[in-house]
């Protein structure tokens, strides 16, 4: 019997989209679509295990082998550096990580810039590449309130559409980085299933290809 | 020694195999200290696995490290300009930040062999990793790349040092996409991108890898080289669990030559690492070559049978029990071959393959999972 490989897939609109495209791409799971308390998710005969998890954990279930391969967003991968392989772009959940502050805002260089944010290392490592002294304040959610209350000058976050920052009369001022989501795969696990892995790669390149075509 | 053996947790039963293994290949033991002069660390932080050291400050002042690598200790006291070549093998402590970034205690078995290294040594040493492996499980693989080949086909894309360290972080997470993003715009030959993007893919055993480089231009040394080692590797019967990958990669700064990683199925990481590194020699004021490796005993306590008893037999007796009695029946019980665990009461709770109860000198089996 092949070995399965096992799929941490995110919950929520994304994790829907990329089943959608697994499935077309041959690695369907009818269990999955039967509600019920179920974690996990098999189909034997396309050799898969499905399981939804929490969109910023995937990488640390692929990271250490619960999961072979996953989806996570390029944001996760960037924050935490896990040691994984990174073997597609899914050109999907796209969106922007920003610096982000208000309309009015002008970078003082006299004075450390604080820096709201759920993504600290991102933050330190882009403005270390620019030799800009700041203090990071490390925030779980609400970001925006930051910079409203003074709580900083500006924060880094993902913008996907801009509409809560100019809600709030606050404007994307840089873009860092272009995010998207990503298929990664476990170290370990591609060296003993590499062609199934390989092959699952360019089943879902193929389908995403496809789909940009439609797009289009 | 097979009943010593079993007594042995998974990763003390391999270390055992493994300094077995190293000194029946002429590798004698060595022993570090479990400190250095934090200078050492400070001196060559890429060299290290992580950059963070545990350091104190000792008695005279000297802010000292507890040992993060064994590798920069070996050269620090080896003897230069010595012919011949030193073997040396260690069972040693290091002391690394684990996952959740708080310091751990790393079991590592290793080997370093330093002097003039030629093609039969080092073929030695990746055979030697590969028993490694072997020694851990029946499943295991060997990624191997040539660092000379990888910095030759580089030098042909005329990067400036950011983007040489942005194309191997690319390699190094076999991201085709982002390597592609990188290299265009950035001036490069188009064939030169091509042939970067097919050795990131690359992943392959020897006869199928190695015909795929012969249109790589400038690297005909290094094909050949390996072709030599593939060969060697073959009359050790090794050939076959080395992966050539060139995604595998090391700091230019510190390895030249082969790098290779060691996975056994069912450990999550690499078990195993090791590579030529004559430019950290170097750069530590040595004249000679070096090759070794380390394998991770820590990747190994949850490898093997998940369902391990505490005792074969555990034999309950009450407080008016005879002594002598208890004794007899624990005797008669290890002549069984079984483990006991004599004791009044239940207590703790244990995984048995036996529970008896000890009344007036008779034995009753209470339980069983035979």
């Amino acid at each position: 019997m092949q070995p399965m490989i096992n799929v941490a897939l995110p919950k929520g609109r994304l994790g829907e989209k990329v089943l959608a495209i697994l499935e077309s791409a041959g690695y369907p799971c009818p269990a999955i679509h039967d509600p019920g308390r179920r974690l996990i998710f098999e189909n034997e005969e396309s050799g898969v295990r499905y399981f939804w998890v929490k969109p910023s954990d995937v990488a640390i279930y692929v990271e250490r082998g619960a999961a072979d391969v996953g989806v996570v967003g390029k944001d996760i991968l960037l924050e935490y550096q896990p040691d994984v392989y990174e073997l597609l772009d899914l050109h999907m959940g796209k969106c922007r990580m920003c610096v982000a502050g208000p309309k009015t805002f002008r970078d003082d260089p006299e004075k450390t810039l604080r820096v709201a944010t759920k993504f600290p290392h991102i933050a330190r490592d882009y403005y270390a590449g620019r030799s800009r002294e700041i203090d990071i304040i490390k925030l779980n959610g609400s970001i925006e309130l930051a910079p409203i209350l003074g709580l900083s000058d500006v924060i880094v976050d993902i913008v996907e559409t801009g509409a809560t920052l100019r809600e709030n009369d606050l404007d994307a001022l840089e873009t860092i980085v272009p995010i998207s989501a990503r298929l990664i795969a476990n170290k370990s696990s591609y060296q003993f299933q590499t062609e199934a892995i390989r092959a699952m790669g360019d089943a879902v390149a193929q389908r995403v290809a496809q789909r940009e075509e439609k797009e289009k | 020694m097979e009943s010593l053996e079993s007594a042995l947790r998974p990763e003390e039963r391999t270390s055992l195999r493994l300094r077995s293994l190293y000194g029946r290949h002429g590798y004698r033991q060595y022993k570090v200290s479990k400190f250095e002069e934090y200078d050492l660390y400070a001196r060559n932080k890429r060299f290290l696995v992580s950059d963070s050291v545990l350091t104190f400050t000792d008695t005279d002042g000297r802010l000292m490290a507890l040992k993060p690598d064994v590798t920069l200790s070996i050269i620090k006291n080896a003897k230069d300009g010595e012919p011949g070549l030193q073997k040396l093998c260690y069972h040693e402590t290091v002391y690394r930040p684990g996952g959740s970034g708080t310091f751990r205690e790393i079991p590592q078995d290793g080997l370093e062999c330093l002097g003039d290294l030629d093609l039969y040594t080092v073929c030695e040493v990746l055979m030697l990793a590969v028993r490694s492996l072997e020694a851990i499980s029946d499943r295991c693989v060997l990624n191997l790349t040539h660092l000379g080949l990888l910095e030759t086909v580089l030098d042909g894309l005329t990067a400036d040092d950011a983007t040489r360290a942005s194309i191997l972080r690319c390699m190094a997470r076999k991201s085709r996409h982002e390597l592609e993003t990188v290299c265009t715009g950035g001036g490069m030959d188009d064939e030169g991108i091509r042939r970067l993007l097919e050795l990131t893919e690359l992943h392959g055993q020897f006869d199928t890898v190695l015909p795929r480089l012969q249109s790589f231009p400038g690297v005909e040394a290094y094909v050949a080289e390996l072709e030599a080692m593939a060969d060697l590797l073959a009359d050790w019967g090794v050939a076959d669990r080395v992966v050539l990958d060139f995604s595998l990669t090391g700091d230019l700064d510190y390895y030249s030559g082969v790098v290779f990683q060691g996975y056994v199925d069912g450990a999550p990481a690499r078990v195993l690492s090791g590579g030529r590194y004559d430019k950290l020699m170097e750069r530590l004021g040595k004249h000679s070559g070096a090759i070794g490796f380390a394998v991770y005993l820590d990747q190994l306590e949850r490898l093997g049978n998940a369902t391990v008893r505490d005792v074969d037999a555990l034999l309950l007796y009450d407080e008016d029990e005879d002594p002598k009695q208890v004794l007899q029946a624990v005797k008669l019980l290890r002549s069984n071959g079984k483990t006991v665990r004599a004791q009044r009461g239940r207590g703790d709770a244990l995984a048995c393959g036996q529970v008896l109860q000890l009344k007036n000198g008779r034995l009753e089996i209470l339980a069983t999972d035979d």
